[in-house]
């Protein structure tokens, strides 16, 4: 049954990715990766990481993604993107996923044998909020904290960027 | 009947390496911004199913640093997109080639 659930939601991950990488037209790409997001998000699911799940939807497929859907709207890229742009480096791309392949496969075999094919027992508290709560405010407050600076950071830094004014004044 | 880690590890490493193509495959700065979101992702997954079968809850902490890593890198890249799009009317990485606007 769960195996039968995450074939399911890994083929649709699998083709929905494929397609975010294939489309024409950006908000294609846009719509497939949030449909790979909520794939991912069943996944978390099936692996006890509830409290991962639900930040998957809160924040990638809605925070993030409409942040790329409202810029690709504002841009009007729908229209433009006609064509599909690749460049002549499919070859290097292969190349690289190769790489990784390799990379993959040696640290799969030499890993196997150290942990269980089957997940050992948890408590009730595992991937909930109070289970990795008390990680996240614990163990690891102080990157939590850095967390919280450097996306204030980086909401700066792209109202800075994003600025018109900001381009004027470098030339 | 559980799925067996090397399956998990499988779809993160078939993920990362369709975002990895994505990248390099295609020249639209939105879609290889995409792209680069789906390589996260795929990481994420192995955080998260090393973390099941290792019955420790910290990879699931990391998976939610990667998250909001992914949220400011949306964020700026989005920003830079915008003004390169302001500056050059084109988002063809093989067109934005001068470094002097």
């Amino acid at each position: 049954m769960e195996q039968i659930l995450f074939a399911i939601l890994a083929a649709v991950a699998l083709v929905s990715g494929l397609a975010t990488i294939a489309w024409r037209s950006p908000l294609r790409s846009a719509f497939s990766l949030i449909i790979c997001l909520f794939a991912l998000a069943g996944i978390f699911v099936t692996l006890l990481a509830h409290f991962l799940a639900a930040m998957q939807l809160l924040v990638y497929a809605g925070a993030i993604m409409v942040l790329f859907v409202f810029v690709i709207m504002l841009l009007d890229l729908s229209e433009r993107g006609r064509e599909l742009q690749v460049s002549m480096l499919p070859v290097l791309g292969v190349l690289a996923v190769l790489a990784v392949a390799g990379k993959f496969a040696k640290t799969v075999i030499s890993s196997h044998g150290l942990l269980a094919d089957v997940p050992p027992a948890v408590p009730d508290t595992f991937g909930t909020i109070p289970g990795v709560a008390e990680l996240l405010l614990g163990q690891f407050l102080l990157p939590f904290e850095l967390v919280s600076l450097l996306l204030l950071v980086a909401v700066v830094g792209a109202v800075v960027v994003a600025r018109r004014r900001f381009w004027r004044e470098g030339k | 009947m559980t799925t067996p880690l090397s399956w998990y590890l499988l779809l993160s490493f078939a993920l990362f390496s369709i975002g990895l193509l994505g990248l390099v495959i295609r020249r639209n700065l939105v879609v290889m911004l995409m792209a680069m979101e789906l390589m996260l992702n795929g990481s994420n997954l192995a955080l998260v199913a090393y973390s099941r079968f290792r019955g420790d809850e910290a990879g699931q902490v990391m998976a939610f640093f990667v998250m909001a890593l992914a949220a400011a890198e949306a964020a700026i890249g989005l920003a830079l997109v915008l003004a390169i799009y302001r500056h050059f009317k084109t988002l063809d990485v093989d067109r934005v080639n001068r470094l002097n606007g």
